[in-house]
């Protein structure tokens, strides 16, 4: 192919991508719409009626021509042939609907984005390389010098830590308000607030939100609604259809399921994810096309692994509420974390978290873990297998004591990442850790 | 991009506000301090795109009329005279790129005295002829240019009253002059014609293709009708010593500049001036103050700018390849530069 040479039937072109310029006399006559993606000819496209369970598998995928692979294929490569697409997009500025360098673009990345973008319900989505690297590039790309940005007291460490230590120098100014008290966070707002980042289920308390009364108050000061759904994944909450502007996830936990990458994922309006993308591309923080493949793959599943954890997750805690060991259990549907008076009845679980307090403070809670044998004692969460840790000396480890009894992380708290495993062997584990008799 | 200046959003912004009316409503704030003790300030206010909110941070001292400062901070006219300049380079570039035209220089020298005049100095692939009619357009669907040419009603409000008046009432003359020049994108200097050091830099909100480089068009426009106003009210013989407060606001609906439809408006619209007094001290009875804000009125010159027509004389350096010695005579303001 030579220079300048269009490859055959242009089908890697994103859908909807046109020729911006050309014989125009003025900027009504110019032709490109935003449209939902990027995805092409190749990619499935899903109607949103359908379950997550039937989405989960077949939304997105790339359905090579060549081959009739079922599955998308991984598009290993760092760089595409250049055509005269290819420089009509570096032309009008619209690359992001061409296969050109794989930190813009790649198909591997079109097709786990488009899978996560139905099941978010969402026009268009970018995976980034870490859970981090989606929440930076949302906060940088969607605010101003001179904004201000409101989140939550006790919004994730990482997350906490982007805006508390990064923000001042940006120029942009946070406060940190309880989510769960409308009024504080209606004074907290002002004429310059531009973004508001909560989570829909917090780490590691599992408070709720009310998020219609919040995108409520968020859409009358004409600012953005941010909401981190890596807790409930959209199994079991679709932020975007209750007034979110913008969903971001840790796909290292649910979204991918295995604790077997890092990644991470925005879903949203095309207006904006456009621009996340360039603040992503800027970063650099685009995911590589093996990632963006176990990330598929992991996907796939989501549906029936949710639907174990949220299963599991119940029955641990409501194991742990009768346990004479147990100071206090917080799960949605224990009644002990304080929340909005909003109805549960819509959600299917909530996932697989559950934190739970252990008389006898930090210690222990400490030899409680130690004497667990199914769950491993790490950090993260999601993943199929079981996980315990504890926040006191890894998320929330910066916090003094009192800071974190200050947000309600006391002596002895324990999170507990429930995964597919048998909830019967699950909850014996606990019962001996506990030292008790068998709850099962 | 071709010129850095992203065609493809832009064309996505003409079909989103004929989908979306509400899209197309752009709202610009700023607001201007002259205090006793601190001199005369301005900065700009949040501004509402659409459904989007762009909050940026940009204050800068000004230099009130007429008087010449070490510093060389602008006048409240060289802000307005920058935010007319810049929107019509920023017409240009922009409807040139959709064009496919290619720019190395676009100079523009611009004058305000007896009425606006400019002068234009511009470089590019395109033929003459292609560049005079692309100037017909910017002349036509420019915003701020097209609000100097039209009579824009103004409404100044101040506690418990609003502040008619009519356009025969100013006495405000002041000479001023900048030089523009484009950069890159929507990126925009202007240069004051009295110090070197007197540079303001113009950018559109990363929003709507910047990258927050410096207020727009619109926000430097409204900061000199700001900061006129409030140099004005704090400017006059027996007002005692307070901190005068004016917030400047207007919409831009941005279908008339982009003709995605052509019956919407092109200049400012809904400009209103709002006055008060700094709340720590004491306002002086409406009576007064009236009267000092109908002075204080009269006084203005960017306020009149926008009151009242004005015939922008437009003069060409170049139009592409290099200038002839007959069109540098021809252009008063660069040829100084």
């Amino acid at each position: 192919m030579h220079k300048g040479e269009s490859l055959p039937g242009n089908k890697r072109v994103a859908l909807g991508f046109d020729k911006t310029g050309g014989e125009t006399k003025w900027f009504d006559e110019l032709e490109r719409k935003r449209s939902r993606g990027p995805v092409t000819e190749q990619n499935r496209l899903m109607s949103r009626t359908l379950s997550p369970e039937t989405l989960a598998v077949h939304a997105g995928t790339y359905e090579d021509p060549v081959t009739g692979s079922v599955g998308t294929p991984i598009f290993q490569t760092s760089t595409f042939l250049l055509d005269e697409l290819s420089y009509q997009a570096f032309d009008d500025g619209s690359f992001r609907d061409v296969p050109i360098y794989t930190r813009y673009g790649n198909p591997s990345q079109w097709a786990v984005q488009e899978k996560i973008a139905t099941l978010e319900n969402a026009e268009s989505a970018v995976v980034t390389s870490s859970g981090m690297s989606a929440i930076a590039a949302t906060v940088y790309g969607l605010t101003n010098a001179g904004s201000h940005i409101i989140s939550a007291h006790d919004v994730y460490g990482g997350t906490y830590n982007l805006l508390r230590e990064d923000m001042p120098s940006a120029g942009r100014e946070v406060s940190f308000v309880d989510p769960t008290d409308l009024a504080s966070v209606a004074a907290a707002i002002r004429p310059e607030t531009q973004l508001l980042f909560f989570e829909t289920l917090t780490n590691p308390l599992l408070k709720m939100i009310d998020l219609p009364a919040l995108a409520k108050l968020v859409a009358d000061a004409d600012a953005l609604l941010v909401v981190d759904n890596t807790f409930l994944s959209p199994v079991n909450a679709r932020p975007l259809e209750h007034g979110a502007t913008v969903v971001v996830h840790s796909a290292t936990k649910y979204l991918s399921g295995h604790s077997d990458l890092t990644a991470g994922a925005i879903a949203g309006p095309r207006k904006f994810l456009d621009r996340i993308w360039s603040q992503t591309m800027r970063f650099g923080g685009t995911l590589e096309p093996f990632s963006c493949f176990l990330l598929e793959r992991g996907l796939k599943t989501l549906a029936i692994r949710i639907a174990a954890q949220n299963r599991n997750a119940e029955k641990v805690a409501r194991f742990l509420s009768g346990h004479p060991a147990v100071h206090r259990v917080l799960h949605p549907t224990c009644g002990t974390v304080p929340r909005p008076p909003i109805d549960l009845s819509g959600y299917p679980g909530f996932g697989g978290m559950v934190s739970f307090e252990v008389a006898g403070g930090d210690a222990a809670a400490l030899a409680v873990m130690g004497r667990l044998e199914i769950p491993y004692v790490a950090t993260s969460l999601g993943g199929v297998e079981s996980l315990v840790s504890m926040p006191f000396n890894t998320s929330h480890s910066s916090l003094t004591a009192r800071q974190r009894s200050a947000i309600g992380i006391n002596p002895g708290l324990i999170r507990f990442s429930a995964g597919i495993e048998n909830a019967g062997d699950l909850i014996r584990d606990l019962a001996q850790a506990l030292g008790s008799p068998d709850g099962a | 991009m071709r010129n850095s200046f992203n065609t493809a959003s832009f064309s996505e912004v003409v079909h989103e506000t004929r989908t979306d009316p509400a899209e197309a409503h752009y709202r610009y704030g700023a607001e201007a301090e002259c205090s006793p003790t601190r001199g005369l300030t301005a900065r700009v206010r949040p501004a509402i795109l659409g459904t989007v909110k762009s909050a940026r941070r940009f204050e800068r001292p000004v230099a009130p009329p007429g008087v010449v400062v070490p510093t060389g901070e602008p006048t409240p006219m060289e802000l307005a005279l920058t935010g007319i300049g810049s929107c019509t380079l920023k017409t240009l570039i922009g409807g040139g790129s959709a064009r496919g035209v290619e720019f190395e220089t676009v100079r523009l020298g611009i004058e305000h005295g007896d009425g606006v005049g400019y002068a234009l100095d511009i470089e590019s692939d395109a033929s003459p002829e292609l560049v005079r009619e692309l100037i017909t357009q910017v002349e036509t669907y420019s915003p701020n240019h097209r609000t100097v040419v039209e009579a824009i009603p103004v409404t100044v409000r101040f506690p418990r009253a609003a502040l008619q008046f009519s356009a025969a009432e100013f006495s405000a003359e002041e000479t001023a002059m900048r030089r523009l020049r484009w950069i890159s994108g929507t990126q925009f200097v202007s240069e004051g014609a009295r110090d070197s050091a007197d540079v303001l830099r113009v950018d559109q909100p990363k929003q709507l293709a910047g990258v927050d480089w410096g207020p727009n068009p619109q926000e430097y426009l409204l900061m000199g009708m700001a900061a006129d106003l409030a140099n004005a009210l704090a400017d006059q013989a027996g007002v005692p010593p307070l901190t005068w407060r004016v917030r400047a606001d207007a919409r831009v609906d941005v279908r008339g500049l982009l003709q995605a439809d052509p019956a919407a408006p092109i200049p400012l619209q809904d400009v209103r001036c709002t006055v008060s007094v700094l709340s720590a001290e004491s306002e002086p009875a409406e009576a007064a103050l009236r009267t000092i804000v109908q002075e204080a009125i009269r006084r203005c010159a960017v306020i009149r700018l926008f009151a009242q027509p004005h015939r922008i004389a437009v003069s060409q350096l170049r139009l592409s390849g290099l200038a002839s010695e007959e069109d540098r005579s021809a252009g008063p303001v660069l040829a100084r530069g």
